[in-house]
């Protein structure tokens, strides 16, 4: 059974959501990966 | 803000981090300019070990604001974990070979990592003493 999203997360919304936000937070470590990389 | 839970991270004004951030910013405005000769510790290994206390808390501090993260409990240890793993592969590997920036050296894992380690067990200290039940008279 797949788990319920505020049991799996604690955030509400829906898989596509949850998968956006995991993009958007990749895309941000990804990023922020590269500045670090560079600048520091 | 997000407010589904609250656990009292404080993220940016974190302790941890801000101690962390001044000793990066000491080190690269006052000690690393007068330095003579190349020093491991001052060039390489006090930055890697200060990634942790200093990164980690401005990544999850994104991941809140897109509610990404559900509340604002201190660094749990597979965040900690799953960010030095990244880290690890992303500078010691994707910089040096793909990007061609940087060097490996195995000693900046185990910087990276170690720094990692007291960070978690300092964030964790404050979680700790919140949870213990009161005294008794």
């Amino acid at each position: 059974m797949i788990p319920d999203l505020p049991t799996l997360t604690g955030a509400s919304g829906g898989w596509i959501l949850l998968a956006l936000k995991a993009l958007a937070a990749m895309g941000f470590m990804t990023a922020a990966n590269v500045f670090i990389l560079y600048a520091c | 803000m997000p407010v589904e839970k609250s656990g009292g991270f404080g993220y940016w004004r974190d302790p941890v981090f801000l101690v962390c951030l001044a000793t990066y910013v000491i080190n690269r405005m006052l000690i690393k300019p007068h330095l003579h000769h190349y020093s491991p510790f001052f060039h390489g290994h006090l930055n890697d070990t200060l990634t942790v206390p200093v990164a980690l808390p401005i990544y999850l501090f994104v991941y809140r604001l897109i509610r990404f993260r559900p509340d604002d409990e201190p660094p749990r240890w597979w965040e900690v974990a799953l960010h030095v793993l990244v880290w690890m592969v992303f500078f010691e590997w994707f910089g040096p070979v793909i990007m061609h920036v940087g060097v490996f050296d195995p000693t900046d894992d185990w910087c990276l990592a170690g720094g990692g380690l007291a960070a978690w067990a300092l964030w964790q200290r404050s979680w700790f003493t919140r949870a213990q039940p009161p005294k008794q008279p």
